[in-house]
């Protein structure tokens, strides 16, 4: 428990966290931050399994879509990103109009 | 962009934005599909899980301290393919500079009918209009 632990923090954001959510089925947390990442947790397992990286900026917010298979992101670069969770991948990019 | 929120119904993502917008985008065709003024910079924003038919309701918190909440409205052939949607307030607490009428001095204004008055009044407008038909030929 104590070395699971310590292997989240060193693998971890490395910046504040400012966004997380949980999986419909509660077996799975993603969280965004000030790192630009979004990062994928298995919440059984307690360990990091994906970071998704593509944003330029600031990660403010993650939500998973109503059926768990989808990850909406939005960040300060005035984009909202889609990823993948069962590929592990980016989805598409939503490009902002105006400011972040 | 600040917040994000996928529909109920899985066909649609709603962000909130500082710029003081909703944005709408399918998730289908990858489509911006509307984009909604709400006046105020947008620091949260929620949309409601389940919602038997109807497009549900999505909540934004404000720079200013507001929360607003909004009616999502189905177009009709509404789809996966074609989710196109329409959004009317249905409650705040603020309505934003935009909406309100504070300082404004109504004192002797003619040519309002009651229900004018009384929005007014709601949102901070001063001073007792002059109730009856308006002048012919103005003041």
């Amino acid at each position: 428990m104590e070395t699971s632990t310590q292997i989240l923090a060193l693998e971890g954001h490395t910046n504040r966290v400012h966004s997380i959510d949980f999986a419909p089925d509660g077996q799975l947390l993603v969280s965004g931050g000030a790192d630009k990442t979004v990062r994928l947790w298995s919440v059984p397992r307690r360990e990091a399994l994906y970071t998704y990286q593509g944003h330029t900026s600031w990660v403010r917010h993650v939500a998973f879509s109503p059926v768990g298979e989808t990850v909406a992101s939005a960040s300060n670069d005035t984009t909202v990103c889609l990823w993948s969770v069962p590929d592990r991948k980016s989805l598409h990019i939503f490009e902002g109009i105006l400011t972040g | 962009m600040t917040r994000v929120a996928f529909a109920p119904d899985g066909f649609l993502l709603a962000s909130g934005s500082r710029d003081k917008t909703i944005r709408f985008w399918s998730l289908s065709s990858r489509e911006h599909v509307l984009a909604v003024d709400t006046q105020a910079e947008i620091y949260a924003l929620a949309w409601t899980r389940s919602t038997p038919a109807a497009g549900g309701l999505i909540a934004i918190g404000t720079g200013g301290g507001g929360v607003q909440l909004l009616q999502v409205i189905h177009k009709p052939g509404y789809s996966r393919e074609i989710p196109v949607v329409g959004l009317s307030w249905f409650w705040a607490t603020d309505y934003g500079s935009h909406f309100n009428a504070f300082g404004a001095r109504i004192e002797g204004v003619t040519g309002l009918s009651p229900i004018h008055i009384e929005l007014l009044k709601q949102r901070g407008a001063i001073g007792e209009p002059v109730v009856g038909p308006s002048p012919r030929n103005g003041r």
